[in-house]
C-alpha cells in the first residue's frame, strides 16, 4: 500500500514538474498562472509574422500580412507588409501610447487602442496585444474539469477592454477562449485560441486566434501567426524616430 | 446544327463558370486559412507606389475676384472639367545601417483646355543608421512636425498642408539632418532630438525664403507621462525666427487630445487697402492649434479642431482686399496679383473649426467609408462641407467620390473661391 501511494505522489509530482505550473490543489495563484500564459503564448522579446484575415459578411476575405517585434512586457511594434496599399504603415505601442506611421502622412500620429487600423474585428489593442500580465490583475481564478477559468481586470481605463474572462487549458497552460467586455457589462468580442503549433525553441502555441463579435454581427476575423522566433533589440527601436524604418530590422 | 449550339452552350456554360469563380467572394472556411512568412522574405529593393485617375468638375463662381485673377491668361468658362493620370513610385534599397530612398511621380494632366505633363522629385535621400542611438540622413527630404490633423503651426520646415486633402504628397526640401534617440525607464520614456541644415541658395531650397543662408531647425521630443511633448525652433536666416510646443495624449481607449502652439518673430503680412493702399506690417504672432480624436460607441471617428492663424488677415483687412479687386480691371489684377500671395495660401485668415465624422461600413455597406468634412472660418461664418465616400471592395483599389460645396457670402473666404462647388473622382491602384 505504502508503494502504490508513494508511486502516485511520484507520478503526480512528476507531472507537476512537467507542466511546469505550481498549482497546490487548494490555492492557486492566479498570477503565476497568468504569467506562465503569457510565457507559453511567446517569449518576452521576439519577431514574428501574422497574417489578419476579416471575413465579411457575404463571406468574402481581406488579408494583411504583418512583420511585428515586441520587447519586455511593453513594447511593440508592427509593420504591414502586405497588402500593397497598406504596405509600409506601421505601429508603435510603448505601455498604453499607440501611434500609427503612415508613408503618405510621414509622420507618426497617436491612435487609441479601440480603434481598428485594418477593420475587422480586431481593434488595435488586440493587434499590438502585450503580455496579459502587463495590462491586468487577476481577480480571481477557479478550476473546472480541464481548464482554469480567470477573471481579469484592466490595469487602468486606457486597456481597451475593462475586464477579461479567460479560459486556460490545465494541461498546456495556454488559453482556448477569451470573452472582453467593456465597463457596462457589454461583451464586446470573444477570442478562440486554436491549431497548436510547434514554432521551435521550445515554443508550443496556437497558430490561429480567431474572434467574433456580437456587435459586429456576421463579421469574422482570423490571426495567423508563423516566425516566432525569440531576438533582442535595444529599446530605441521602440520609438517614433525608429517607426518609419522598421523594414531595416527585417 | 444542335452539336454547335450544344458547343456554344458548354462554352458560355464554362466562361460563366470560370467568371463566378474569379469574382465571387471566396467564401472563408477553417482549411482555407495557410500562412507561411517565407513568402514575405525581404529583398534589398522595393519599389511600390499608385497609379491614378482623376476627373473633376467644377461649377466656376464668374463673380469672384480670385476668378477674375486665376482667369486673366485664359478665356472665361462657367464650369470645367478636369482630369489626369498619375503614377506615384518609391524605390527603396536597404542594406544593413544604409538605406537610400527615392519618392516621384509622373503626371498628364488636362485643365479643361490643354494638356500638360509634369514630373516631380518628392523625396531623394539617403540615411545612414550609425548606432541605434544616431542616425544621419542627406537629401531631398520633408520633415513633417506638429500634432494637428488639418494644421500644424509648428511645421517650420516642411510645406503646409492642403486641409482639405491632408494626406497629400508634398515635396520636400534638400536638407542635412542628424537624429539622436535615447530611451529612458520610468516616466521619461524617450527622447529624441532632430537637428537639420537647410541652404537657400538661388539653385536650391529657393521657395523656402530669402537667398544666401544656412537655415538651422531643431526639433526636441520628449515622451513623457505618457504624453508627446515637442519643442521646435528655426533659427533666423532666409525667415525670421519661430519657436514652437506642440502636445499630444490619449486620454481614454477611445480619446486622444492634441495641441500646438508656435511664435512667429518679426512676421510680415502684405495688407491691401480698400482704396488699393498696400501696407506691409511686421509684428511677433503666435498660433494655436487644439483638437481631439474621438471614437464613438457607434464606431464612428470624429475629429475636431480649432487653429487661430496668428499669421492671418483679419475679416476687415479680407473684406477691403476683396472690394478693391472687384473694383480693377484685368490690367490692374495683373499688377497686383504678386502683392496679394498672402491672400491665396489655404485658410489665410484667423479663426477656423476643423470637422471630421467618418464611419466604416455603415448599415452593412462593405468596403464603403463615408466622411462628412467641414472646414468654418469662424471670423466670417464662410465654410466647406465636403462629402466623400470610398471604395476598397476591390484589393489593392481605392475608389473615392466626395464633393466640396463652399458657403459664403461676398467678401468671405469661401464665398469668394474660385469655384462654387465640385464634384471629384480618384481611382487609385497600389502596387
Amino acid at each position: 500500500m505504502t508503494y502504490v501511494r508513494t508511486g502516485v505522489i511520484t507520478i503526480l509530482t512528476l507531472l507537476v514538474v512537467m507542466t511546469g505550473v505550481s498549482m497546490p490543489a487548494r490555492a492557486l495563484d492566479g498570477d503565476a498562472i497568468l504569467l506562465q500564459v503569457d510565457r507559453n503564448l511567446n517569449p518576452e522579446s521576439y519577431e514574428m509574422y501574422r497574417k489578419l484575415i476579416n471575413i465579411e459578411p457575404d463571406g468574402s476575405k481581406r488579408e494583411f500580412v504583418l512583420y511585428t517585434i515586441k520587447k519586455g512586457q511593453d513594447k511593440m511594434v508592427a509593420l504591414f507588409l502586405a497588402p500593397a496599399s497598406e504596405k509600409g504603415r506601421s505601429t508603435l505601442r510603448l505601455e498604453d501610447n499607440m501611434w500609427l506611421y503612415l508613408p503618405n502622412v510621414g509622420k507618426p500620429l497617436r491612435i487609441t487602442s479601440l480603434q481598428s487600423i485594418v477593420g475587422g474585428v480586431f481593434n488595435n489593442s488586440d493587434i499590438l496585444r502585450l503580455d496579459y500580465t502587463s495590462e491586468y490583475d487577476v481577480e480571481s481564478i477557479t478550476e473546472q474539469d480541464d481548464r482554469f477559468h480567470l477573471n481579469l481586470k484592466a490595469k487602468s481605463n486606457t486597456v481597451a477592454y475593462d475586464h477579461l474572462e479567460m479560459e486556460v487549458d490545465k494541461e498546456t497552460v495556454i488559453p482556448t477562449e477569451i470573452r472582453c467586455y467593456a465597463s457596462s457589462g457589454i461583451l464586446i468580442k470573444t477570442l478562440h485560441y486554436s491549431k497548436v503549433k510547434d514554432f521551435g525553441n521550445g515554443l508550443v502555441r496556437p497558430s490561429m486566434l480567431e474572434t467574433d463579435s456580437p456587435l459586429q454581427k456576421g463579421y469574422r476575423s482570423v490571426m495567423l501567426f508563423d516566425g516566432i522566433t525569440p531576438r533582442e533589440f535595444s529599446d530605441e527601436t521602440f520609438t517614433l524616430s525608429f517607426l518609419p524604418k522598421v523594414e531595416e530590422l527585417r | 446544327m444542335r452539336h454547335i449550339t450544344g458547343s456554344w452552350s458548354a462554352l458560355c456554360g464554362l466562361l460563366v463558370a470560370v467568371l463566378c469563380m474569379a469574382y465571387s467572394p471566396v467564401q472563408a472556411q477553417d482549411d482555407e486559412f495557410s500562412f507561411d512568412f517565407a513568402d514575405f522574405a525581404k529583398s534589398p529593393w522595393t519599389l511600390d507606389g499608385y497609379l491614378q485617375g482623376t476627373l473633376d468638375y467644377l461649377a466656376l463662381d464668374g463673380d469672384s475676384p480670385f476668378y477674375d485673377l486665376a482667369y486673366l491668361d485664359k478665356d472665361d468658362e462657367s464650369n470645367r472639367l478636369q482630369g489626369g493620370a498619375e503614377l506615384q513610385m518609391g524605390l527603396t534599397f536597404q542594406e544593413g545601417p544604409i538605406t537610400l530612398f527615392g519618392l516621384g511621380k509622373v503626371e498628364q494632366v488636362h485643365d479643361g483646355a490643354v494638356w500638360d505633363e509634369n514630373a516631380l522629385l518628392y523625396e531623394g535621400r539617403a540615411s545612414w543608421q550609425i548606432n541605434p542611438n544616431v542616425f544621419v540622413t542627406a537629401g531631398k527630404v520633408l520633415p513633417r512636425w506638429g500634432k494637428g490633423y488639418a494644421w500644424n503651426p509648428t511645421n517650420f520646415v516642411g510645406r503646409a498642408k492642403n486641409p482639405s486633402d491632408p494626406d497629400l504628397s508634398l515635396e520636400g526640401h534638400w536638407i542635412g539632418q542628424i537624429d539622436l534617440v535615447k530611451s529612458f525607464g520610468g516616466a521619461l520614456k524617450n527622447t529624441a532630438l532632430t537637428c537639420l541644415v537647410l541652404p537657400v541658395s538661388e539653385d536650391i531650397n529657393d521657395e523656402f525664403g530669402s537667398a544666401d543662408h544656412v537655415n538651422v531647425a531643431g526639433k526636441l521630443y520628449v515622451l513623457f507621462h505618457d504624453t508627446d511633448i515637442d519643442l521646435t525652433a528655426l533659427s533666423s536666416g532666409s525667415l525670421p525666427p519661430r519657436y514652437g510646443l506642440t502636445l499630444s495624449r490619449n486620454l481614454t481607449a477611445n480619446f486622444e487630445i492634441h495641441g500646438e502652439a508656435a511664435h512667429f518673430q518679426d512676421h510680415s503680412r502684405t495688407i491691401v487697402g480698400r482704396d488699393g493702399t498696400i501696407t506691409a506690417d511686421t509684428d511677433d504672432v503666435r498660433s494655436y492649434l487644439a483638437g481631439i480624436r474621438y471614437l464613438a460607441p457607434t464606431n464612428t471617428t470624429f475629429i475636431v479642431e480649432y487653429y487661430y492663424n496668428g499669421q492671418g488677415f483679419t475679416s476687415d483687412e479680407t473684406r477691403d482686399m476683396f472690394a478693391h479687386l472687384s473694383d480693377l480691371d484685368d490690367q490692374q489684377l495683373a499688377a497686383i496679383r504678386p502683392r496679394i500671395s498672402g491672400y491665396q495660401l489655404p485658410n489665410f485668415m484667423r479663426s477656423y473649426l476643423y470637422f471630421k465624422a467618418s464611419q466604416k461600413e455603415p448599415f452593412g455597406w462593405l468596403y464603403v467609408t463615408p466622411s462628412l468634412y467641414s472646414i468654418v472660418n469662424v471670423d466670417d461664418g464662410s465654410f466647406n462641407l465636403i462629402p466623400e465616400a470610398v471604395y476598397t471592395g476591390f484589393e489593392n483599389l481605392e475608389l473615392r467620390m466626395r464633393t466640396s460645396l463652399l458657403f459664403g457670402g461676398s467678401g468671405t473666404e469661401y464665398g469668394e473661391k474660385v469655384n462654387d462647388w465640385k464634384l471629384e473622382f480618384r481611382g487609385r491602384y497600389y502596387f
